[in-house]
């Protein structure tokens, strides 16, 4: 998915989060309160984010319904994967170095085993400096 | 056909791209070998033996060149015999020459330009999510507030913390992760990944990443881990200076603990994988090697044998495929 977006887009998606269905000049409505803009950059708009996948729209007489295909929640997700990319498997290009990242292979079980040796190396420097204080 | 100046300039760059090539195939066939030296060194040492070695057959194609230019001032000398070309004044750009020239201009064009494309949609990404973190986080104020001015929020029950940006890095938390740590764990994942701003590394590993296309894609694939995993370990050794290796490893293992809960509880495709990784940072942090090796001898000999091999293959092979094609 392209997930490069524009701050109209991002204003728009924030509407379509809030509000069920609407058309272009419910959007344009809502939105110019806030903002301004014509009725043309609303309708080229939602017609980007739904090229994107973000909307999905269904026609009823002469105009389209829009609504978010996307929740705000996955979008983010999306946005963080698209930036975080696994730079192992080459499926993006991630430039990130984050924090944990759990492996596939990965288990409770291994987790498990790794606080376990924490707690026996923490016990081992704990049971040596007692030593050398003695 | 040339015969000029333009042509010892155009002579030069196949010369130095053959040495390249050669030197990038030697390379990959000693990768064993490097792959068990890495292991007996630290992430520092590591860092820089990666670097020389995605660096090596760039270096070795200059030196190529260098030597030629070389050995056209000096007569009669040992390099001219080892760096023998025998048109060095005559280049036909419709040879096979011409054609591997114009190919591998093209093919290192269409890599970096595919890079610095990824690197602005990344970019670019970027902004979009932090103008998603503007708003909607009056819960999470008093967090918001307390942070540093490079740490951006971003309201998400994904648990994430990292760290983006080739010149002016910014550290990037979740709130799906800030409300399942601690004050402490988050101070050492704050300071984490701080580490990895310092050091730069997200604009290294771009740089590391065009250089190791080089090598076959398998190979490419294990030096940029190799140099992702070094670059943990170097922010965690950051992080060390601070705060004790066990809080660090534990709360390692509660992030990792916290991410797989997300994602078994969640339909997200967004996953993380870099192999052992954790797995290698927590044994590192927790019961670390001494190592007293540096095997710069062996890295030294390794470089030189690998750069005279290439030099003198080079004529030898231009003669080899002179056979098959034409000049």
């Amino acid at each position: 998915m392209q997930m490069i977006l524009g701050d109209l887009e991002k204003r728009v998606l924030h509407y379509l989060w809030a509000t069920p269905e609407s058309d272009a000049k419910q959007v344009h409505k809502a939105l110019t309160m806030s903002m301004g803009g014509k009725l043309n950059t609303i309708q080229s708009t939602l017609d980007r984010l739904f090229k994107k996948n973000l909307l999905s729209r269904q026609k009823v007489g002469h105009a389209y319904y829009y609504s978010a295909a996307v929740g705000r929640e996955a979008l983010i997700a999306q946005l963080i994967q698209s930036v975080t990319g696994d730079f192992v498997n080459d499926k993006e290009d991630g430039l990130i170095a984050a924090f944990a990242s759990v492996s596939k292979e990965l288990d409770d079980e291994q987790l498990t085993q790794l606080e376990d040796l924490i707690q026996q190396q923490r016990q081992k420097l704990s049971k040596d400096r007692n030593d050398g204080n003695q | 056909m040339e015969i000029s100046e333009g042509a010892f300039v155009l002579n030069l760059f196949s010369i130095g791209l053959l040495s390249l090539l050669i030197a990038t195939v030697l390379l990959s066939t000693a990768s064993p070998l490097l792959n068990r030296s890495l292991a007996l060194i630290s992430a520092s040492n590591k860092k820089k033996v990666l670097w020389a070695y995605v660096l090596s057959p760039w270096l070795i194609g200059l030196v190529s060149v260098g030597l030629v230019v070389l050995s056209e001032r000096v007569s009669n000398s040992l390099i001219a015999q080892i760096t023998h070309w025998h048109h060095l004044y005559v280049f036909d750009i419709a040879s096979w020459h011409g054609a591997t020239l114009i190919l591998f201009i093209v093919i290192t064009v269409y890599v970096i330009f595919s890079r610095a494309h990824s690197a602005v949609r990344q970019s670019h990404n970027l902004r979009v999510l932090d103008n998603f973190t503007e708003s909607e986080l009056n819960e999470h104020q008093t967090i918001t507030s307390d942070l540093p001015s490079d740490v951006v929020l971003i309201d998400s029950r994904l648990p994430s913390a990292f760290s983006a940006g080739f010149f002016q890095a910014k550290c990037y938390l979740t709130t799906g992760l800030v409300d399942q740590v601690t004050t402490p764990e988050l101070d050492i994942i704050i300071d984490h990944e701080r580490s990895h701003n310092q050091n730069k590394d997200s604009l290294q590993k771009w740089i590391f990443r065009i250089f190791a296309s080089l090598f076959p894609n398998n190979l490419a694939k294990q030096l940029n881990k190799n140099f992702s995993t070094s670059c943990e370990l170097l922010a965690d050794a950051e992080v060390a200076k601070s705060y004790c290796s066990f809080d660090i490893a534990q709360t390692l293992v509660n992030a990792a603990r916290i991410q797989r809960v997300y994602f078994k509880t969640s339909n997200s495709l967004v996953s993380h994988f870099i192999d052992n990784d954790i797995d290698i940072r927590v044994r590192a942090l927790v019961a670390p090697q001494v190592y007293r090796l540096y095997p710069l001898a062996f890295y030294g000999l390794a470089f030189v044998t690998v750069s005279v091999i290439s030099f003198s293959v080079v004529d030898t092979l231009h003669h080899v495929v002179d056979t098959l094609f034409s000049h």
